[in-house]
């Protein structure tokens, strides 16, 4: 049997710890939250060394904001830059979005207009990023819009754009794109055709729900039959090297989310670009 | 730069009540008070109204969720109101940028709580309000001893909480408690 080409894991999650390691044969890769480690108490930076010890471990930021206008917080990122640093990853990944502005904390992922300034001050954060946490490959995230600010290009173009000039790959959100195409009606098949082949090198992979008529990636459900079949044409197009399962809310027994990267991982499986 | 001025309003739009009021009230005089051109213009008339709410509303939900996950047995003893009240703070005040957001935005919850509030909920639930507080802010900030005094025994009123107890049934009890970091002392002050 050959090398498998995509790893299978999971966006680790303290209250699974024990399960995590008791499963470690089943699990490739662990992304994790960096913001959850910036504890500087012996305990956490314990924990991130045995994590580092058993596990392929992606650092995942959250409030990097790297398309802040007004440049990106440097306590953020010399932490953000320990945590990548001590967790001895190959990559790390963070979102196409802002967080902080004027001085307040959204407190949540916002959306860029897709314009050429945008692409101007993402490329300078993420160059003075590359700075501080070393020469690092990094992915970057499309997230699930709560608002549509357009621009000159839509979010295909931004992006495969934004990868042309970084030289950064993407972390595709599948259930992200899946929850833009049902609250902004686009062709989320379309969405995926009018990025590079080249583009992609990790996916991720929710469940979300309807709230009114906003459909929600809560990250409370299990990963749905549209995210699985959206995933498999990703699979097929950009053969990607990770697919991470995320769940954040109603966590459920660890056994059913291990179902999911085993599902996850087994799709990869019969996808003749990822064998 | 336009794009930092856009990103100041739409901070304010998401984070503010008053400033999605001014907004729905004179959408070109919000505008002008952030120097924005007419694309960016352009750009918040599209949001929406509902959109906007809804966004803001989910941002608020999560302010107070993460209140009640750092004030655990405040959000007990108050249930309901606890929610209410934090969901009514975070339309009004920003989340402020910066280290430990989330555990200085409790413990300003709390001490807002204390002062607005604290005759209505009565004193034994200020001392859990002012205690969770206190102990946050002795680990989330300089390392040093702190001393802090409450009415009520709060040490008692968890355990009281833990039996499903009503507060009420605990008497006063004049109580300082010593922080060092994540420890705690309780010293008793009356008898």
């Amino acid at each position: 049997m050959g090398e498998r080409r995509v790893l299978a894991g999971y966006s680790y999650r303290r209250a699974y710890a024990a399960e995590t390691y008791a499963n470690r044969e089943r699990i490739d890769v662990l992304e994790i939250v960096a913001d959850h480690f910036f504890d500087r108490s012996r305990e956490c930076r314990r924990e991130l060394e045995m994590l580092a010890e058993h596990f392929t471990l992606v650092p995942h930021g959250l409030d990097l904001s790297l398309g802040s206008a007004e440049g990106l917080n440097e306590e953020y990122l010399t932490r953000f830059a320990d945590v990548v640093r001590r967790s001895g990853a190959k990559r790390w990944s963070e979102h196409v979005a802002f967080t902080r502005a004027g001085g307040i904390s959204i407190g949540h992922l916002a959306p860029l207009p897709y314009s050429r300034e945008t692409l101007e001050v993402l490329e300078r954060n993420l160059e003075r990023a590359r700075r501080v946490i070393g020469d690092l490959p990094c992915a970057l995230e499309n997230i699930a819009a709560p608002i549509a600010l357009g621009g000159e290009f839509d979010e295909p173009e931004f992006l495969s754009a934004l990868v042309a000039r970084s030289g950064c790959k993407l972390l595709l959100d599948v259930e992200n794109v899946h929850a833009n195409a049902l609250n902004f009606h686009f062709d989320a098949d379309a969405y995926l055709d009018a990025l590079p082949h080249d583009a992609v090198v990790q996916l991720h992979l929710a469940g979300g729900e309807w709230n009114g008529e906003t459909y929600v990636d809560s990250h409370a459900r299990t990963v749905s039959d549209d995210v699985w079949r959206l995933a498999r044409h990703a699979y097929e197009r950009f053969a990607p090297e990770a697919a991470i399962v995320e769940r954040d809310e109603d966590l459920p027994p660890f056994t059913e989310l291990l179902r999911e990267v085993e599902r996850a991982r087994e799709l990869a499986d019969m996808v003749p670009a990822c064998r | 730069m336009p794009l930092a001025e856009l990103q100041n309003a739409l901070a304010q739009l998401y984070t503010r009540e008053d400033a999605r009021a001014s907004f729905a009230a004179d959408p070109a005089a919000f505008a002008e008070r952030f120097g924005l051109g007419p694309s960016d213009r352009a750009r918040l008339a599209a949001i929406g109204q509902t959109r906007l709410h809804a966004y803001a509303d989910s941002l608020d939900r999560k302010r107070a969720s993460e209140a009640a996950r750092l004030l655990p047995l405040s959000a007990r003893a108050l249930s309901g109101a606890f929610r209410q009240a934090a969901l009514r703070y975070a339309r009004r005040v920003p989340l402020a940028d910066g280290r430990s957001r989330y555990c200085t935005d409790a413990i300003a919850f709390a001490r807002h709580v204390i002062r607005s509030n604290g005759a209505a909920i009565g004193a034994a639930r200020c001392s859990l309000l002012a205690f969770e507080a206190d102990s946050l802010a002795a680990t989330s900030r300089v390392p040093g001893l702190r001393l802090a005094a409450y009415p009520y025994d709060p040490f008692e009123l968890a355990r009281a909480l833990a039996r499903g107890d009503a507060l009420e049934a605990c008497a006063p009890a004049r109580t300082a408690v010593a922080f060092a970091g994540p420890f705690r002392f309780r010293i008793p002050l009356s008898r």
